[in-house]
């Protein structure tokens, strides 16, 4: 192992992280979709993280995301009957999106990516200042 | 791997203190033990060489590790050389005292 | 001193070195992690530290021992996992801002090791080749 394994772990987090920064920024686009293929409101999307370990599943080799899940909770109801997308009761389901959720989803991943960053730069700058180990 | 040319307690490498006293004992095959050191110092250098061409095939221990063993390899080097060179300057000046 | 590498200085650093860059290792993991449920930090700690606090064998792997030629059991550091609670409603114990301290830290320490690394093969260098190398 060497410090390119340590790289490699700072990608994975930059990688998961961004993901889910897009995951954030569909929501926020979708906040106020109500009409989907599928049918019914946009649901908000997540992803769920998971520690990656080495094959012999003791070293630590960043993270991955698992999975991208859907959330089912029911968003909230309208009544707006002249509405296109209002139900036979004349409510509109809305996406179960909460802005301000999102914000702070958002702020924290965007902080998470930066750190992941931080940590590359100090694997490359220990690389490099190994490379000057014997140097006239 | 590279950990045996970090090893301090490999002996072949160092002989420093066993040819200066075998030299003021006046036995011993100068030559042979000069061949010896020689072959201590070939080992550590080859074993830098693997340890960079493992760093190249990206398979390699970190990175300092492979700079210290080069520079270790690299000092043994001289270090054996300006052995050779003084033990030499010593017959030189012997043969020349005979004469 | 029996012989250039026995210098104690150099293997002291070098063991510096080799902890350093499995700090870097680990810390670099805390933080891709930073947000995975559940996840609990890891660190380093020597190995002293874990036998006077009665741990038994570490919790997780043992770090190959690059100062070959000595016993087996004086591996110098240790990967572990750090268990202690946290705030966080997901389980996750990754204090982002101290990880970055010690991140940075670790960096400069191994920057600082080099460095004396260098110059001692510097003085050697001076030693063997009289000045003139």
């Amino acid at each position: 192992m060497s410090l390119f394994s340590s790289m490699l772990t700072s990608a994975s987090g930059l990688t998961a992280e961004r993901l889910r920064l897009d995951l954030i920024a569909g929501n926020i686009a979708n906040a106020r979709t109500t009409r989907t293929a599928e049918g019914g409101p946009y649901r908000r999307k997540s992803a769920v993280f998971a520690e990656v370990l080495d094959r012999a599943g003791r070293a630590g080799r960043g993270v991955k995301v698992a999975a991208i899940t859907v959330d089912r909770t029911e968003g909230r109801l309208e009544y707006d009957p002249q509405h296109p997308d209002a139900n036979e009761d004349g409510y509109v389901a809305y996406p179960n999106v909460d802005i301000l959720q999102e914000m702070v989803d958002m702020i924290t991943a965007s902080r998470s990516y930066e750190a992941n960053v931080t940590a590359l730069n100090a694997a490359k700058s220990m690389f490099l200042k190994a490379l000057e180990i014997g140097r006239r | 791997m590279i950990t045996e040319a970090l090893n301090p307690y490999i002996p072949v490498a160092w002989q420093q203190t066993q040819m200066q006293e075998k030299v003021q004992a006046g036995d011993g095959d100068f030559a042979h033990m000069l061949k010896d050191a020689l072959n201590g110092v070939n080992k550590l250098q080859v074993k830098a060489d693997e340890a960079a061409l493992q760093l190249a095939n990206g398979q390699a221990e970190d990175v300092h590790q492979v700079m210290i063993a080069v520079e270790q390899a690299m000092l043994a080097m001289q270090l054996t050389v300006q052995i050779r060179n003084k033990v030499i300057e010593a017959y030189q000046e012997i043969a020349r005292m005979q004469i | 001193m029996n012989g250039l590498w026995a210098d104690t200085a150099v293997l002291r650093l070098q063991q510096t070195l080799d902890m350093a860059a499995e700090k870097q290792r680990v810390y670099a993991h805390n933080l891709a992690n930073v947000n995975t449920p559940r996840f609990k930090r890891q660190e380093v700690v020597f190995a002293e530290e874990l036998k006077r606090a009665g741990a038994k064998l570490p919790l997780a792997r043992t770090h190959k021992n690059h100062l070959s030629g000595r016993q087996p059991e004086e591996i110098a550091y240790r990967v572990v996992k750090d268990t202690s609670s946290t705030m966080r409603t997901d389980g996750n114990n990754v204090d982002v801002d101290r990880e970055m301290a010690l991140l940075a830290m670790n960096q400069l320490q191994f920057n600082a090791a080099a460095d004396v690394l260098n110059r001692r093969f510097s003085l050697l260098r001076y030693v063997i080749t009289e000045g003139r190398g």
